[in-house]
């Protein structure tokens, strides 16, 4: 399965490194009609006429003046004559008529991620030793996969500004990623500092004592976590398996449940109840869990199966 | 909740200087003005505790003002006690309606308890008393963000730059807007249409720019395949040809767009480029 994070960090690439808006290049009218009438205006954009296709467009949609196909168009000219402005304001428009329309979303999200470039430009231009400069980097290098690096510019930027959240956060998750673990308890527990009730903070500061088997650490920070966000079935989750360890099996299961009534696919849960269950001496229950944890395992072998055959396929998100 | 911390900082100085104005409000018996500065004093170095005792003393005493009750909430913000701030802001509103401090900071507070519709309301309310107020805005724009609205989003960030446009922090906030409207985008399309065409561009146009030009190259032939008429496609083949220095596919994928454009510009000069390169 191809995540939305991944999806996310790609998209955060193209933003982030040399993103290259083709507004004027990727084709895209609505339907035949519209085709036809704003043939002149399309052919002007590509001939790079843009004048012209803009008073072409403009015409078009005294007439049509809900046509999404004509705002984009027109958007997509004056954009190209470097007004991003007013394409943006054209394009939100599009996209408030016809919500649906993915070739408005998709060249919205062109200029939009254009027009972010430009302000980081402007950022660095106003205040070039500013933290944020630093930490964009960091976003950088992260979405490359070029982790060291990120860590260093995390560090940079985290010198600046000491009391920042969002890098102590940031700078503590990807130190949990690498699985540096103690590392990022340091980063999580300043970010607790800064802001006691950050439920990111307290839930990998959790997740990461866990990961250093220490269950009697990690509980009181799921406990934390749950106070943040009651519905996390993560939280539930790593609380359930962090009370099982210490041998506290009804807390483990009363956690477990409420993960999987949360998330009901949550394959791990199943697994890890099966072990209470088991533990307790209630062996249809864990044979029940056992047999549920092992279904959800053979669905997400087809599913990867599938990506595998098919490496083109798109992600195809909850459906 | 550093926004917070911000605008429990910055506002303080104006609060203080309010007490001391003409205030719409019935000023702050002169015996406790002292006892004021002292609670300022004491929310200024941070002693937060003795801060409360003195603003809440303040108020038994008969001091029940705006700015009195807006700095007991920043004192509970700054305790994270939100519920508690929530409740000072709003004493302080029905005290002053026309002072947009405690509309700025209730909005914060909303906001970290989640609340976020109620503290959209609350900075729309403070944009429209002071439509200048750089941290209305800016609260206003993270709302709508938390709220995955960041067009509306996008629109409090301009303002924010055209109100303060040597602030490199809005700069930031407004590229990274941008960047939410651009993913916001995205996740619509995938939504809409998981195999769409447009999304194998983003994700071709991702992989390019991270180097995976292979990658990005599968993509956009998946996304030919799918709609071979749609331009752009093998023009973006051709320049990532060009990258990995096949010139003879690039040149064959750019005759495929003008194929489909004969007068595409960009696939043109692109050809022309190509054609100087192979003699």
């Amino acid at each position: 399965m191809f995540a939305w994070k991944n999806l996310r960090s790609i998209i955060v690439a193209a933003c982030l490194i040399t993103f290259v808006a083709s507004v004027t290049l990727a084709g895209g009218v609505s339907s035949k009609d519209d085709a036809c009438e704003l043939a002149g205006a399309t052919q002007a954009l590509y001939r790079g006429d843009y004048r012209q296709a803009e008073s072409l467009a403009e015409s078009y949609l005294k007439l049509h003046r809900s046509s999404t196909a004509g705002l984009t168009l027109l958007a997509r000219a004056v954009i190209a004559e470097g007004n991003y402005q007013q394409g943006l304001k054209l394009l939100a428009t599009a996209t408030q008529i016809d919500p649906k329309n993915v070739d408005v979303l998709y060249f919205l999200s062109q200029i939009s991620a254009l027009m972010a470039q430009q302000e980081f430009h402007e950022l660095q231009r106003l205040n070039p030793n500013s933290f944020r400069v630093h930490q964009l980097m960091a976003e950088s290098y992260r979405s490359r996969g070029d982790i060291a690096d990120a860590v260093k510019e995390y560090k940079e930027a985290l010198k600046l500004a000491p009391n920042s959240l969002e890098l102590l956060v940031a700078i503590a998750d990807l130190e949990r990623s690498q699985f540096h673990f103690q590392s990022a308890t340091t980063y999580y527990s300043q970010a607790l500092k800064v802001s006691p009730r950050n439920y990111v903070s307290a839930y990998g500061m959790a997740v990461s004592y866990l990961y250093l088997q220490q269950p009697n650490a990690a509980i009181p920070y799921f406990r934390l976590a749950l106070v943040c966000d009651p519905r996390s079935a993560a939280a539930h989750f790593g609380l359930g398996d962090a009370l099982l360890r210490i041998g506290d099996l009804k807390g483990s299961v009363a956690e477990l449940e409420e993960a999987l009534r949360l998330e009901p696919r949550m394959r791990q849960a199943y697994s890890l109840l099966a072990r209470a269950y088991g533990r307790m001496g209630m062996l249809s229950q864990a044979q029940k869990a056992l047999a549920a944890s092992e279904r959800l395992s053979q669905e997400e072998i087809k599913s990867r199966q599938r990506v595998i055959d098919n490496d083109t396929i798109i992600p195809l998100g909850p459906r | 909740m550093l926004g917070i911390m911000m605008a429990a900082m910055v506002l303080i100085p104006r609060v203080i200087a309010a007490q001391n104005s003409n205030s719409p409000q019935s000023p702050l018996p002169v015996n406790l003005q002292a006892r004021f500065r002292a609670g300022v004093q004491a929310l200024k170095s941070d002693r937060l505790t003795d801060a409360q005792h003195i603003f809440e003393e303040v108020i038994r005493a008969g001091g029940e003002t705006t700015a009195v009750h807006t700095n007991l909430g920043i004192v509970f913000q700054m305790q994270h006690e939100h519920t508690k701030a929530i409740a000072e802001f709003r004493r302080a509103i029905r005290l002053d309606p026309d002072d947009e401090s405690p509309y700025v900071l209730m909005g914060a507070s909303l906001l970290s308890l989640g609340q976020i519709s109620d503290a959209i309301r609350q900075l729309n309310k403070a944009t429209l008393i002071a439509p200048n107020e750089p941290l209305a805005r800016l609260e206003l724009g993270k709302a709508y963000l938390d709220a995955d609205q960041p067009l509306k989003a996008v629109e409090q960030f301009q303002i924010l730059r055209r109100i303060s446009p040597d602030a490199a922090e809005y700069a930031y906030e407004l590229g990274i807007a941008y960047l939410k409207l651009a993913e916001w985008c995205t996740r619509n399309i995938q939504r809409i249409d998981p195999r769409s065409v447009r999304l194998l561009q983003v994700m071709a146009e991702g992989y390019r720019a991270q180097g995976q030009l292979d990658r990005a190259k599968t993509l956009l032939e998946s996304a030919v395949r799918e709609d071979p008429k749609l331009p752009g496609l093998h023009l973006e083949i051709a320049e990532i040809a060009l990258q990995q220095g096949n010139t003879q596919v690039a040149l064959a994928e750019v005759r495929k767009e003008l194929a489909l454009v004969p007068q595409s510009a960009a696939a043109l000069a692109l050809e022309s480029r190509l054609k100087q390169e192979a003699r």
